[in-house]
């Protein structure tokens, strides 16, 4: 059972889409190559496949590629995939996507197979406590009616609540338009990303948790403008300037650092003679306080050098720790005269 | 696509590759660290590195950027996970190199078992050589259709002396009716669920792309360590010992250890993930990084692998992160923290939604104290940092851990220009 095969390769793919849609012209296997195919599979797949002495699998006649097969070709699941399958069904997360009868249905064709791995094997430690309840039967419900609205794009009304973490509750309704859900394995949660729908048109983008929803129904909204360009909005929330950091050689700090950002999209530069390693991050401006308290977890390793409106936060931060810590030292003090 | 051999002759590049793990530490190496110049690859040769960095330009071109810089030519991959909706990385895994008998022989047998009902292995080469005109030894068909019967594509059955395959009959639509639950299920567990490529193989096969879902603080390059992945969770499931060769991230020297692997822990803010080992030679719960990792090899089964199970839940409910600290006895670490109630409720939320169990306290208005009894409070540092501007004083039972947490903010001072005056006083 090998996770890297040849029986999950591109090549093989490409191969049989080719063999299903045949006949077909030497250029339309070429053009197949080029689309679906690494950038330089049409210099490797494509003269095996057209020669036939190398992989009779397709005859030429009056200048079509007819293939030699019978049938369609119809590759059966692994048992790699089986068992994997297995394992993700038994995942309470399952439950949002698939109803509870197909789950049972295909438990019940899997029976006899071993799971690939058990997921209370794998424990994320450092995951937040406040994820969302997977085994609530509203969340379930809500989820369900949200991803059904954003596969039919229709907008779906939504009441939720803001503020818990904030001490001041307050609680909306309006109508959306589900564009994308969003999952956060840190913070175990589920967002939708929607555009807000008011008289039929697109009043703004709005990103909702889904924990917080306190009710979901059906709209009488319908939104018939232009397509939503979720991908202009998050571009007009991305940062106008990177972050710059230089990260200094020591505790391991360069590897850790690139390691923990690796999802931003960033440029690194290292310098050989100091062991300095300069970065350029580019991150969503909504994310600005999260980034700004993590790169401080890494303490003195890392000296963030711009933009100045970030330099000019963390420098708050420390000068409000240096005189906390000269507060603590003085009722330290106070509390013991004798100076022990 | 010839490359000239020392020897003068030529060697042909091959777009796909025999061993993935030659080909995932480029690929980490130009996702993670991005800096990397064709000189610091002096281990391999500079023909080793313009193969697998060509490779790896072919499997993810758009991806792949370069810069040049002092040291040269940087090649990268930039890549922002929260806005693409599969994992490029996943390219990388379809791109496994095979014979032309394996590719024909694959063809050829599905379409063969289509109608044909039950094969020998002789009856499967006949049948090609009658059907397509192609001669295949009845040996190598042998192998093939045992493969694949190992890959549950086939079944295998015993009849007297002889082996008989059929097709198996699982296949996408006997799995997933509705397609449109298929796509959501599958584009959310092929980028979330360990061993998330094979989520993708399944997707792939009914040409399902992912049109919903995006995935935040997403670690890209676990998928390049499911292959060490595989036969660990394997040995865990079955309660077997392996051998493990870690190379060390740092000075890159290799060990090779020998235990039984309890638990895998992951890290979903810093990307890391550990193996949790209880090594043979000392007795004691180790764990390994990952992506240190180079091979593994299953061995027997454990005899008290149960009690060992058990010794490990007991030693991980007491670590904050992932360091395995041999000591029983744990130690007291302590913070004080100064939130304001009315207006920073929210940094309360994060003690509790981050604090992983620890105790709060609120010691006087707007004075609270975090308290973990961990074995190696070390480990604490990083996360009480994220609090700087807010805490008031740290105390540890390890004094070299508090002694650390204020060296820090004092150089942190100095680096941002905020030295103490004479006077004590702070600007």
């Amino acid at each position: 059972m090998e996770l890297f095969s040849e029986i999950y390769g591109l090549y093989y793919r490409i191969v049989g889409e080719l063999l299903n849609r045949a006949p077909l012209t030497r250029e339309e296997v070429q053009q197949a190559a080029l689309d679906s195919g690494f950038a330089e599979s049409v210099l490797h797949l494509v003269p095996k496949l057209l020669d036939e002495r190398a992989w009779p699998l397709l005859q030429e006649r009056d200048g079509l590629l007819y293939s030699r097969l019978r049938h369609p070709v119809r590759t059966p699941v692994s048992l790699l995939e089986l068992r994997w399958l297995k394992s993700a069904l038994g995942d309470p997360r399952a439950r949002l996507f698939l109803a509870d009868r197909e789950i049972a249905k295909l438990h019940e064709l899997l029976f006899d197979l071993p799971p690939l791995f058990d997921p209370e094997d794998f424990i994320p430690f450092d995951r937040f406590r406040d994820g969302d309840d997977y085994f609530s039967f509203d969340y379930i419900r809500h989820f369900r009616r949200v991803l059904a609205a954003l596969r039919d794009q229709k907008p779906v009304k939504i009441t939720y609540q803001t503020g818990a973490h904030s001490g001041g509750v307050k609680v909306h309704a309006g109508d959306f338009l589900p564009l994308k859900l969003e999952y956060s394995e840190k913070n175990d949660k589920f967002r939708v990303h929607s555009a807000m729908i008011r008289y039929g048109k697109l009043s703004r983008y709005a990103t909702i948790n889904l924990g917080r929803i306190l009710e979901t129904q059906d709209s009488r909204e319908q939104y018939r403008g232009r397509a939503c360009d979720l991908a202009g909005w998050f571009l007009r929330n991305r940062s106008p300037e990177p972050v710059t950091a230089e990260i200094i050689p020591e505790r391991n700090a360069v590897e850790r650092f690139l390691l923990e950002f690796s999802a931003y999209e960033k440029q690194s530069e290292f310098d050989g003679e100091t062991g300095i390693c300069r970065v350029r991050l580019w991150y969503p401006m909504p994310d600005e306080t999260e980034l700004l308290v993590r790169i401080l977890g890494f303490g003195p390793t890392v000296r963030v050098t711009g933009p100045e409106r970030f330099v000019r936060q963390i420098r708050e931060r420390v000068r409000k720790q240096r005189r906390l810590i000269a507060k603590g030292a003085g009722r330290e003090a106070a509390s013991d005269p004798a100076g022990r | 696509m010839l490359w000239r051999r020392k020897g003068g002759g030529f060697t042909a590049f091959s777009e796909l590759i025999k061993n993935f793990e030659k080909l995932r530490d480029y690929m980490r190496d130009f996702l993670i660290y991005g800096y990397k110049t064709r000189s610091d690859y002096s281990k391999k040769s500079a023909r080793t590195y313009d193969n697998e960095r060509r490779r790896i330009e072919s499997y993810l071109g758009e991806y792949v950027k370069w810069e040049y810089g002092k040291g040269g030519k940087r090649v990268f991959l930039s890549v922002d996970a929260a806005k693409i909706p599969r994992n490029p990385l996943y390219r990388a895994y379809q791109s496994k190199s095979f014979t032309d008998n394996d590719i024909l022989l694959h063809f050829f047998l599905l379409d063969l078992l289509e109608d044909s009902g039950p094969v020998t292995a002789g009856q499967a080469a006949d049948g090609i050589l009658r059907r397509y005109g192609e001669l295949f030894d009845a040996q190598t068909v042998r192998g093939k259709l045992r493969e694949y019967a190992g890959a549950g594509l086939l079944t295998a059955e015993k009849q007297g002396r002889t082996v008989v395959y059929r097709k198996s009959g699982i296949f996408f639509s006997s799995l997933f009716p509705d397609l449109e639950d298929a796509r959501d299920f599958l584009s959310f567990f092929s980028e979330c669920a360990p061993f998330s490529v094979v989520g993708s193989y399944l997707g792939d096969r009914a040409g399902l792309e992912n049109t919903r879902m995006l995935f935040k603080h997403h670690f890209l390059v676990h998928t390049l360590e499911d292959t060490v992945l595989l036969p660990l969770t394997e040995a865990i499931t079955q309660r077997r010992r392996v051998e493990i060769t870690n190379v060390s991230g740092k000075s890159g020297a290799r060990t090779v250890a020998t235990g039984l692997p309890t638990a895998i822990l992951v890290s979903v803010q810093t990307g890391r993930r550990y193996l949790v080992l209880y090594g043979d030679k000392r007795r004691r719960f180790h764990s390994f990084r990952l992506d240190y990792l180079e091979s593994v090899k299953m061995l027997e089964p454990c005899d008290n692998a149960e009690r060992l199970r058990r010794e490990g839940e007991a030693v991980l409910r007491s670590t904050w992160g992932a360091s395995l600290s041999h000591r029983r006895r744990t130690e007291r670490f302590s913070m004080t923290l100064e939130i304001d109630e009315e207006r920073e409720p929210y940094i309360l939320g994060r003690l509790e939604r981050e604090g992983r169990g620890g105790k709060i306290e609120k010691l006087a208005p707007n004075r609270f104290r975090f308290s973990a009894q961990v074995t190696d409070s070390g480990e604490l540092l990083g996360w009480v940092k994220t609090f700087t501007g807010r805490i008031l004083s740290v105390e540890c039972e390890n004094r070299a851990v508090a002694a650390r947490f204020y060296r820090d903010m004092s150089r942190m001072a100095e680096l941002y220009g905020e030295e103490e005056r004479a006077d004590g006083a702070v600007f």
